[in-house]
């Protein structure tokens, strides 16, 4: 992957199920408004690619990542904890310590719906700046536009006020975008997702 | 002489094919992954390749009409 290419992506890492949708379309929301390219393994690349092939492809093209821990609770149905997440995050940290010099380069956030809830279940990520969003996804856009403003050192990135209500029109428009598309707001693909922000970028772009 | 001239005008040859054919590559991945664009107000943002389920023309035109409803909205 280019230099170019690999500074500009951020993987996000966190749970896809319906509960979250709200929460993943909002962080999609920061990372792009941010002037990066979000990545996950929602991605419709190569159909025939292993899942954790994929995962490992994708965190080596990102120099940024996005790991959300929020949803990592007991399943009702197993009584069993989702581990992908953490995973997910343990290849990343991994990458960062065993690269080459452009993967040392990596910077990642971690995000829980607690700041001090991790220390119960990964106490071995403790020194890593864990950061609350309280399931909020504008608490969570604030979190991901203030890291990537500090860590890419970009001027460009807009306020998180100005963020914040940028969003707010999105939310908005986002059902009627899906009313209009005659699907459910969970029915669009991440493909798709990033369709309407990028429309929705360019059409409320002010001049 | 001449054949010196010569082997100067190939070397140049196959540099300039050789970075058509690098640029090439380039673009043809940069377009498979989409592009950096620059909005009106200066910002640039990612814009993907494609939709996934929908077409490009058919989310473009349900942001636009979306965005017409909550205007007409907001306007009471």
């Amino acid at each position: 992957m280019s230099k170019p290419a690999y500074a500009n992506s951020v993987f996000v890492n966190c749970p896809f199920t319906s509960d979250f949708k709200p929460m993943f379309r909002a962080i999609v929301f920061a990372v792009m408004d941010c002037g990066f390219r979000p990545r996950c393994a929602l991605e419709d690349i190569d159909g025939g690619e292993v899942r954790l092939q994929k995962i490992e492809r994708l965190i080596e093209d990102c120099k940024f990542g996005i790991h959300d821990l929020s949803n990592m609770k007991l399943d009702p149905d197993t009584g069993l904890p989702r581990f992908n997440m953490p995973l997910e995050l343990g290849l990343f940290l991994g990458a960062k310590r065993y690269g080459d010099t452009s993967q040392k380069s990596k910077r990642l956030i971690i995000m829980d719906s607690d700041r001090f809830r991790y220390q119960k279940c990964i106490s071995d990520i403790s020194g890593q700046d864990v950061d609350a969003h309280g399931g909020d996804p504008k608490t969570a856009i604030r979190r991901v536009r203030d890291w990537l403003s500090t860590v890419s050192k970009r001027k460009s990135i807009p306020g998180p006020t100005f963020m914040i209500a940028r969003y707010e029109d999105y939310d908005r428009d986002y059902p009627t975008i899906c009313s209009i598309l005659k699907c459910d707001e969970d029915e669009p693909t991440f493909n798709d997702l990033l369709e309407t922000v990028s429309e929705w970028q360019k059409l409320n772009a002010e001049a | 002489m001449l054949g010196e001239q010569y082997r100067v005008y190939y070397i140049t040859c196959m540099s300039e094919q050789s970075e058509i054919l690098r640029q090439r590559r380039k673009s043809t991945s940069e377009s498979a992954s989409g592009r950096f664009i620059t909005l009106k107000d200066g910002r640039k943002i990612y814009e993907p390749a494609r939709g996934g389920k929908y077409s490009k023309a058919e989310i473009r035109a349900a942001v636009k009409q979306a965005r017409e409803v909550r205007l007409r909205a907001e306007a009471g």
